[in-house]
């Protein structure tokens, strides 16, 4: 549905985005994380035919951006950062001039408006001028103009910024509603959001990709160093050297809890230096046969968080990760 | 071209949702009425000499009073009010949308470019209309109390219609070209207010360049519409004034970076 190549765009000798390429299929949420200023907004400027790109190509529905823009704009909704609303016009009004200019025809503007309105919650508001209307409420205006057209493609830039936590949800329960039916890009730098609501994730960082996949593949497949936790009632000397022998392994800690009785153990290894045996059985393995009384065991995945301060901070090889 | 219209009718409904529209009208109609006030004294006493020089046998001297005559000073004035009226009209067009954000959603609908260039110039091409049919009761007290010769009114007219689309069209292009409306109106100002003076070199200047200013200045062309002359070349002028104008609105909307 969206294939964007080694897009770049410069202001003036200053890269915005360098080489991003990607793809979006039908149906597909993707999210688009990354640090203020990474590119995001850039990226989703030259998507919706706002910006020219330097170079590299974007097609949205089989339609070039820069050379058949107006299909493009047919076919996509935008919500920008700080939605584009008229603080003059009431709600109604506004819709029906966004209709206008998105080739909404006559015959259907007036369903399309009590269902978009019903859609974004509206329904009471509809006669209020927006100038006067809550951020939450402004937001869904916003997302209101965007969907109003039947877009196939939906590019939402930090739908749920600045608003409480009531809005936020009601916001994204409305983008998962939106999910399936069509194509979504939305960024955000709050992290659980994509987790919630995109299939996959790119993360973005100084206008170059630094990583694209599903949320769980990310924070499994990423990591170069894996983490376990054991809990064991009786632990011994014997049993850290014994840990720290099985092929792998980098490191063990050990942390006394007291409360329960027990040690907790947490293990880092290496998946390229533990050769075809799982560290997690040779570790359960060890447990079992010393009679160390196991607790628990628990391989710790990384969340998001991690994985976004990983990629976007310096010691992060990025070409490893896009190479894998 | 619907779509242009769309846009110029929003806009035009949005100057009257602020105070802008009333504020510029009421400003206007007051200071023509003034304006008119004053012709008609000055036409009053005029007349009054005319008649006593006539009793005395000296009626040859001077002239008659003519309410054409008249007339004209009142539109040439107007012309004087809407070069200030202007850039007011003009600022906000583009560059408020710019500043609020809301030209993304111009942008990334499905417009043509050239769609909301005409649909501002529209919007504005339509008050600065409004506030000339306003003035229109003035041209109507002369035609019930005297007996002037309707050409040169409505060339009058049309004349001043001409050269507001054309500053106009000037504050479309310095609205397109900052996000600030206070430099579009003040560059817009400047820019139409030098138009207005760029003759008073030509005096002193050498004949190709006295022509060149001269043509190139806006007095002139307005001049000929309020005494009667229609010539096609100030219609060409004022016509390629707005047309380059637009143009490089449309331009610099074009290779927006931003």
């Amino acid at each position: 549905m969206i294939t964007v190549q080694n897009l770049t765009k410069f202001y003036g000798n200053q890269p915005a985005i360098e080489d991003v390429t990607f793809s979006v299929d039908r149906g597909e949420v993707l999210g688009f994380l990354g640090p203020n200023g990474a590119g995001k907004t850039t990226t989703m400027r030259i998507l919706t035919g706002y910006l020219a790109s330097t170079r590299g190509t974007a097609q949205v529905a089989g339609f070039d951006v820069a050379s058949q823009p107006l299909e493009v704009k047919r076919r996509v909704g935008y919500l920008p950062e700080h939605p584009p609303l008229y603080s003059e016009m009431t709600v109604q009004d506004y819709l029906d001039f966004v209709m206008r200019i998105k080739d909404v025809p006559k015959e259907r503007r007036s369903s399309r408006r009590s269902t978009v309105l019903e859609q974004c919650g509206l329904g009471e508001v509809r006669g209020r001028v927006i100038g006067h209307l809550s951020k939450g409420y402004c937001q869904r205006v916003g997302i209101a103009q965007a969907i109003i057209h039947d877009p196939e493609v939906l590019v939402l830039d930090e739908p749920t910024v600045g608003l409480d936590p009531k809005q936020i949800i009601e916001i994204r329960g409305l983008i998962k509603s939106l999910a399936g039916q069509k194509t979504v890009i939305l960024s955000t730098h709050i992290l659980p959001e994509v987790g919630q609501t995109c299939d996959r994730v790119v993360i973005i960082n100084r206008g170059r990709i630094v990583a694209i996949d599903t949320c769980e593949r990310l924070s499994v497949g990423l990591r170069q160093v894996d983490q376990l936790e054991l809990l064991v009632s009786r632990a011994s000397d014997a049993f850290a050297g014994q840990l720290k022998r099985i092929p792998g392994v980098v490191s063990v800690k050990s942390i006394p809890q007291p409360s329960q009785n027990a040690t907790r153990f947490v293990l880092e290894w290496d998946r390229q230096k533990s050769g075809n045996r799982d560290v997690r059985e040779s570790a359960a393995q060890v447990v079992v046969e010393g009679g160390f009384g196991l607790l628990e065991l628990v391989p710790v995945r990384m969340s998001l968080e991690d994985i976004f301060l990983q990629l976007t901070t310096e010691e992060v090889r990025e070409g490893r990760i896009l190479d894998e | 071209m619907s779509k242009a219209l769309t846009i110029a009718w929003r806009d035009f409904r949005s100057y009257f949702v602020s105070p802008i529209g009333f504020v510029i009208i009421a400003v206007f109609i007051l200071l023509m009425g003034w304006l008119f006030t004053a012709s008609l004294a000055d036409f009053q006493r005029r007349s009054l000499e005319y008649v006593q020089y006539s009793r005395m046998q000296f009626g040859d001297l001077i002239q008659p009073p003519n309410l054409n005559h008249m007339f004209m000073n009142v539109l040439g004035n107007m012309g004087v009010i809407f070069l200030f009226l202007a850039p007011i009209i003009t600022m906000r067009l583009l560059a408020e949308e710019k500043k609020t954000g809301t030209m993304e959603l111009l942008l990334t609908s499905p417009l043509r470019t050239a769609e909301i260039i005409f649909g501002k110039f529209f919007a504005a091409l339509l008050l600065f209309s409004l506030i000339l049919l306003l003035s229109s009761p003035l041209p109507v007290i002369l035609f019930l109390a005297g007996n002037p010769a309707l050409g040169p009114v409505l060339t009058g007219y049309l004349g001043l219609f001409l050269m507001g689309a054309s500053f106009l069209a000037l504050g479309l292009l310095f609205s397109a070209i900052t996000e600030n409306q206070i430099i579009a109106a003040s560059l817009t100002f400047g820019c139409a207010l030098f138009f207005w003076i760029i003759n008073w070199i030509a005096a002193n200047a050498n004949p190709t360049w006295e022509k060149i200013l001269s043509y190139l200045s806006i007095i002139p062309h307005l001049g000929n519409f309020i005494r009667g002359l229609l010539d096609l070349q100030d219609g060409v002028y004022y016509l390629s004034f707005i047309a380059l104008a637009l143009f490089l609105a449309h331009r610099v909307l074009l290779s927006r970076t931003v």
